[in-house]
C-alpha cells in the first residue's frame, strides 16, 4: 500500500518521534495539515504501544469511508496484517457497541447528526460504572476536530491515554467543539505539532492557503514536501448542464484510470464528490451506462441500520470512489472531480471548501451549472488565460 | 586465493587421463605469473591447483576447437563418469584463456546494469504474460536478454554479434526458446533493443548499424541528463530522434504536461507506430516504440505507468521492453527492492565476477552440448546426465543459462517424428524418385526400432571380450569423431 508508511524510513523525525518517543501513559493531541501524515501516525503508535503489552487499544474515526481507509493501513507491502483491522472503528459504532453490550437501548434517533452525536455519547456516560468491560490501554482517536464535548468526555472516561490527531481547518461541523474540549482535559493533552506535508501538490496548496489562512504563519505552499506526479492541475468547468458535467467528469476519468493505473495498483483512488446524498446515485447510474467505466465506481457510505447487501469496504479493483462532501472528510485521492459544486454552498463554510480541496493530490476537477462559489473562485486562477 | 596456488600443465594423454583423476606429478608453471608453453593443436593444458590432501584438483582443460571436441566424446565414451567434463572443469580455447590474465574476471556492464536487468525482466513478462509478483529469478536467467548481458559484461572482447550469436546457439543446441508461448514474436522484437545496449554498453555512438545510432545517442543523452540532474530530460533523451520521428519534439515541453496530456501523446505515438509496423526494422518504427517505452515510465506526471505500455504487448513487445530499459538507464543503484525484488538478484547475477579455481556452477557447458546431444535417440541428452526439468548451461565460462530440458527433448522428439512423418508414402514423389526408395523410406520408420535392436545387439557381441579386438578394428571405419588423441 504506497499511501501508508509502514516503514521506518518512509517517516520524518517528527513522524517517528510521535510514534516511538512519547511517554506510554501521556495522553497527547497531534496537530497537522492535510498530508501530514497524522492518521498514519496514529495508526502506527496504537501498533506500537499495542506492542509493548498494552493490547487492548482501539483506533476510532469519525465516518465509515474514513475507518475503510485506515484499515487498508492496517497491512504491510506484503499484505500481513500488522495491525488487527477490527480494532479499527468509528466512533458512532464503537458507543453503539457500548450501549448492546451493557444492554441499554439506543436513545431515539434524531435527524440533526450533531444532536445524535451528543444525545448518544451523553446516554453512555454511566456505562462504565456498570463494571462489565475493563478500561483501554489506550484510545487512539482521529479526526478529533470533529468531537463534541461529550464524546471527549466519554473517551477520557473509558481510557486514561487518549491519543488523538485533528487540524482545526478541516472542522466540518460549526457545532463541534473537539479541540477546545481536548486542551481543557485533565490532566492536560500534551499538544504536539507536526509541520511538514507531503501529499499535496503546489497548486492545491496555493488554492487551499486562499481559502484559509495559516494559523501559525507558515503556508501550506512553504511547508509541502510533495513529491507526486507533476504538474498538478486544478481546473474550472463551467457553466454546463448537470449531464454535460457527468459527461465530461467521466470522460476525464476514463483517462485517468488508464494514466493512474500503477499508482491506481499502489492503492491511490480516484474520487468524486457531491453535496446530496441521492447525486451520488445519479452519478453511479451514469457512470454504470459509460461502458469504459463499468464496474470501476463505488459508492463510499455507512451501512444503514440493518442493511446487509452493501459493503462498505475499499475495493482495491475499483478505483472510483463516489462520496459526499461530509463523507470525503479524511481521505485523499490522486485526482478529484467535485460535481456541481455550488449546490448546497450556503451549507458550506471556508472550513468545508478547504477540507475538501485538501482530498485532491494531484489533480482537482471543479465542475458547476451557472458559477464557481466565491470561496473556489477566489482560490482560483486559470494560468495563461488571456485578458482580451 | 593466493595466484601462487594455480598451476598450468600441458599435459600429455597418458598425464591428462592422471590429472583429471586427481593424480600425477607433472611438470608445472605457476599461474599466471609465469610465461606458459604454447598450445598446439592436439595437445590439451590443464589449469589445475591442490587439493587440501595435496591431490591435484583440474580446473579447466585448455585447447583448441576441434580438441576440445574430441575430448568430450572421448569422455563420454570411455570414461562416462568424468562426463560431462563441464560439469566439473571448465573448457576453455587458447584464446579465452589468454584472455582470462588473472584467476578473476570481473563483469562490467558501463554502469548499465539497470538497464539490462529491466531488459531481462521485461522478456520475462512479455513472454509468460505474468505479473512481476509471479516471475522468479530461474525465468529471468533463462532469457535471451539474460544470456547477451551476461556475455557483453564477461567476455567484453566478443563483437555484438558474436554475442548475439551465442545467446542464440542455445536455441540452436538444444532447440528451445527458454519461455513458453510468445517467446518468437517476442524475441524479434528484441533485436534491436539488443544490439543498441550493446552499443551502448561500449560507449560506440558510431555503431557500424546506421539505424542504431540515433536510438544510442538518445539513451546516452538519457544517462547523461539523469547524471547530472538535468531538469528537463525528456528534452535531451528525444532530440537525437528528431529527424527520424518529427513528434518528438513534443517531449521538449513534457515537464508541463499534465499526465493526461502525456496520456494522449502516447496514444498519438502507438497509433504512428502502428502505421509503420510493415517496416520493423525503420530506425522511425524502432524510434517511435523507444518514445513510447520511456514515456511510458514518466506517464503519471513522473511516475511510471508501466500498464500502458503492457496493455499493448501483445502488439507492441517492445514498448514494454524500452520501458523498462529507459527507467534503469542512469540508474546505479542496483541493491534496491525494484521489480519486486527481483532486480537486484538478477543485477547480482548479470554482474557476478568470475573465478577460475571456482568449480563450475553449470550442469553442463553448450559446446559440450553440442558434442554429446544425439538427436536419434529417444533422449537426446541420454550423455548429458540430465535428472532435473531444467539445467543450467554455459554458454560461455561464467555465462550460465537455465533451460528447460522437459521442453527441449518435447521438441527434440516432435522434430524427431515429424522428419519421420515428412517422408510418408502419401507425400507426392519427387519427379524422377526411384519406386523402390519411396518404398523403402515408407517401410522405414516400422523397421527402424527393430534395426535398432540389432544393431545395439550387434554392438554389444563386438564388445564383448572374446571379440574386443574385432570391434576395434570396426570402429575405425566408422564416422564418429577419433576417441583416441593424436599420437605425440
Amino acid at each position: 500500500m504506497s499511501l501508508w508508511w509502514a516503514r521506518r524510513e518512509q517517516l520524518d523525525d517528527y513522524q517517528i518521534n510521535l510514534i516511538e518517543n512519547l511517554p506510554l501513559n501521556e495522553s497527547c493531541l497531534v496537530l497537522g495539515p492535510p498530508g501530514s501524515g497524522k492518521t498514519n501516525v496514529l495508526l502506527r503508535r496504537a501498533q506500537f504501544v499495542s506492542l509493548q503489552d498494552m493490547p487492548n487499544v482501539l483506533v476510532l474515526s469519525y465516518t465509515r469511508p474514513l475507518v475503510e481507509f485506515i484499515k487498508t493501513g492496517c497491512f504491510d507491502a506484503q499484505g500481513r496484517e500488522i495491525f488487527p483491522r477490527n480494532c479499527v472503528m468509528t466512533i458512532e459504532s464503537w458507543i453503539r457497541w457500548l450501549y448492546g453490550t451493557h444492554k441499554v437501548p439506543l436513545p431515539i434517533e434524531v435527524s440533526d447528526q450533531i444532536e445524535r452525536k451528543k444525545l448518544l455519547a451523553a446516554g453512555a456516560m454511566d456505562f462504565i460504572n456498570y463494571g462489565l468491560l475493563p478500561r483501554y490501554d489506550s484510545l487512539f482517536i482521529d479526526e478529533a476536530q470533529d468531537l463534541v464535548k461529550e464524546e471527549v468526555d466519554l473517551l477520557s472516561q473509558w481510557s486514561a491515554v487518549l491519543v488523538f490527531v485533528g487540524d482545526a481547518k478541516q472542522k466540518l461541523f460549526a457545532q463541534t467543539e473537539g479541540l477546545d474540549v481536548i486542551g481543557n482535559l485533565n490532566p492536560p493533552a500534551k499538544i504536539h505539532q507536526l509541520p511538514f506535508h507531503y501529499r499535496l501538490s503546489p497548486k492545491i496548496c496555493r488554492m487551499a492557503d486562499r481559502i484559509l489562512s495559516s494559523d501559525n504563519g507558515r503556508t501550506l505552499a512553504e511547508t509541502s514536501h510533495y513529491e507526486g506526479p507533476k504538474p498538478g492541475e486544478i481546473r474550472s468547468n463551467g457553466p454546463l448542464t448537470r449531464n454535460n458535467q457527468l459527461k465530461l467528469a467521466g470522460e476525464k476519468l476514463i483517462d485517468q484510470t488508464r494514466v493512474y493505473e500503477d499508482l491506481i495498483r499502489q492503492g491511490d483512488r480516484l474520487g468524486v464528490v457531491v453535496a446530496r446524498k441521492d447525486d451520488r446515485d445519479t452519478v453511479l447510474a451514469f457512470f454504470e451506462r459509460e461502458p469504459q467505466l463499468r464496474g470501476k465506481a463505488k459508492i463510499i457510505r455507512a451501512r444503514t441500520e440493518h442493511e446487509t447487501g452493501y459493503d462498505p469496504a475499499l475495493d482495491p479493483d475499483i478505483p472510483i470512489c463516489i462520496l459526499t462532501v461530509k463523507g470525503c472528510k479524511g481521505l485523499e485521492f490522486r485526482a478529484l472531480h467535485w460535481l456541481f459544486c455550488e449546490e448546497l454552498s450556503h451549507y458550506h463554510d471556508n472550513q468545508t471548501y478547504y477540507t475538501v480541496v485538501t482530498r485532491a493530490k494531484t489533480s482537482l476537477d471543479l465542475y458547476y451549472s451557472v458559477a464557481l462559489p466565491q470561496e473556489l473562485a477566489r482560490g482560483y486562477s486559470e494560468s495563461g488565460g488571456e485578458l482580451w | 586465493m593466493n595466484e601462487l596456488n594455480f598451476f598450468y600443465t600441458l599435459a600429455s594423454e597418458s598425464e591428462l587421463n592422471e590429472i583429471l583423476v586427481g593424480r600425477g606429478d607433472p611438470i608445472a608453471f605457476h599461474w599466471p605469473s609465469y610465461s606458459i608453453p604454447t598450445l598446439t593443436p592436439g595437445s590439451t593444458g590443464v589449469l589445475w591447483k591442490h587439493t587440501p590432501t595435496r591431490s591435484i584438483k583440474p580446473l579447466a582443460l585448455i585447447a583448441h576447437d576441434a580438441d576440445l571436441r574430441r575430448l568430450c566424446v572421448r569422455f563420454a565414451r570411455l570414461r562416462s563418469d568424468l562426463s560431462p567434463l563441464t560439469a566439473w572443469c571448465h573448457l576453455l580455447t587458447p584464446n579465452q584463456f589468454e584472455q582470462l590474465k588473472s584467476p578473476t574476471r570481473e563483469a562490467f556492464l558501463s554502469n548499465l546494469e539497470a538497464a539490462w536487468t529491466g531488459l531481462v525482466i521485461a522478456e520475462v513478462v512479455l513472454a509468460t504474460g505474468k505479473p512481476l509478483k509471479d516471475i522468479t529469478v530461474a525465468q529471468c536467467l533463462a532469457t535471451k536478454s539474460f544470456a547477451i548481458g551476461r556475455t557483453a559484461a564477461l567476455w567484453a572482447d566478443k563483437t555484438d554479434q558474436q554475442i548475439i550469436e551465442l545467446a542464440d546457439s542455445i536455441t540452436h543446441t538444444l532447440q528451445t526458446n527458454g519461455l513458453p508461448a510468445q517467446s518468437h514474436r517476442t524475441l524479434s522484437n528484441l533485436e534491436r533493443i539488443w544490439e543498441t545496449l550493446l552499443a551502448l554498453n561500449r560507449g560506440d555512438s558510431f555503431s557500424p548499424n546506421h539505424d542504431l545510432r540515433p536510438l544510442v545517442a538518445s539513451l546516452q543523452e538519457l544517462y547523461g541528463a539523469r547524471e547530472v540532474r538535468f531538469t528537463n530530460e525528456a528534452e535531451r533523451f528525444a532530440r537525437p530522434l528528431m529527424n527520424a520521428v518529427p513528434e518528438s519534439e513534443a517531449f521538449y515541453g513534457l515537464p508541463q504536461m499534465v499526465p493526461e496530456q502525456r496520456l494522449k501523446l502516447f496514444d498519438m505515438l502507438v497509433d504512428n507506430l502502428e502505421k509503420e509496423e510493415n517496416n520493423k526494422l525503420s530506425l522511425r518504427r524502432n524510434a517511435l516504440a523507444l518514445l513510447a517505452g520511456y514515456l511510458a515510465t514518466v506517464a503519471a506526471g513522473g511516475s511510471p505507468t508501466l500498464s500502458l505500455a503492457e496493455n499493448k504487448a501483445l502488439r507492441f513487445p517492445d514498448i514494454t521492453a524500452w520501458a523498462y530499459v529507459t527507467g534503469g538507464i542512469g540508474e546505479r543503484v542496483i541493491w534496491t527492492s525494484s521489480f519486486d525484488g527481483l532486480g537486484r538478484m538478477v543485477a547480482k547475477e548479470l554482474i557476478r565476477s568470475f573465478h577460475i579455481g571456482d568449480s563450475p556452477s553449470c550442469d553442463f557447458a553448450l559446446n559440450e552440448a553440442s558434442v554429446l546431444v544425439d538427436r536419434k535417440l529417444p533422449d537426446p541428452f541420454v550423455h548429458l546426465y540430465i535428472k532435473g526439468r531444467v539445467a543450467t548451461v554455459a554458454v560461455l565460462p561464467g555465462v550460465n543459462v537455465v533451460v528447460e530440458m522437459d521442453g527441449a527433448r518435447a521438441k527434440m522428439t516432435e522434430n524427431r517424428f515429424q522428419s519421420q512423418r515428412n517422408q510418408q508414402p502419401d507425400e507426392p514423389l519427387p519427379a524422377g524418385r526411384n519406386i523402390f526408395a519411396a518404398l523403402a523410406d515408407a517401410l522405414w520408420p516400422h523397421l527402424r526400432s527393430r534395426f535398432e535392436q540389432l544393431a545395439r545387439a550387434e554392438l554389444q557381441n563386438d564388445y564383448a571380450p572374446q571379440n574386443y579386438n574385432r570391434s576395434k578394428s570396426k570402429k575405425k571405419q566408422t564416422s564418429q569423431p577419433s576417441l583416441t588423441g593424436p599420437k605425440r
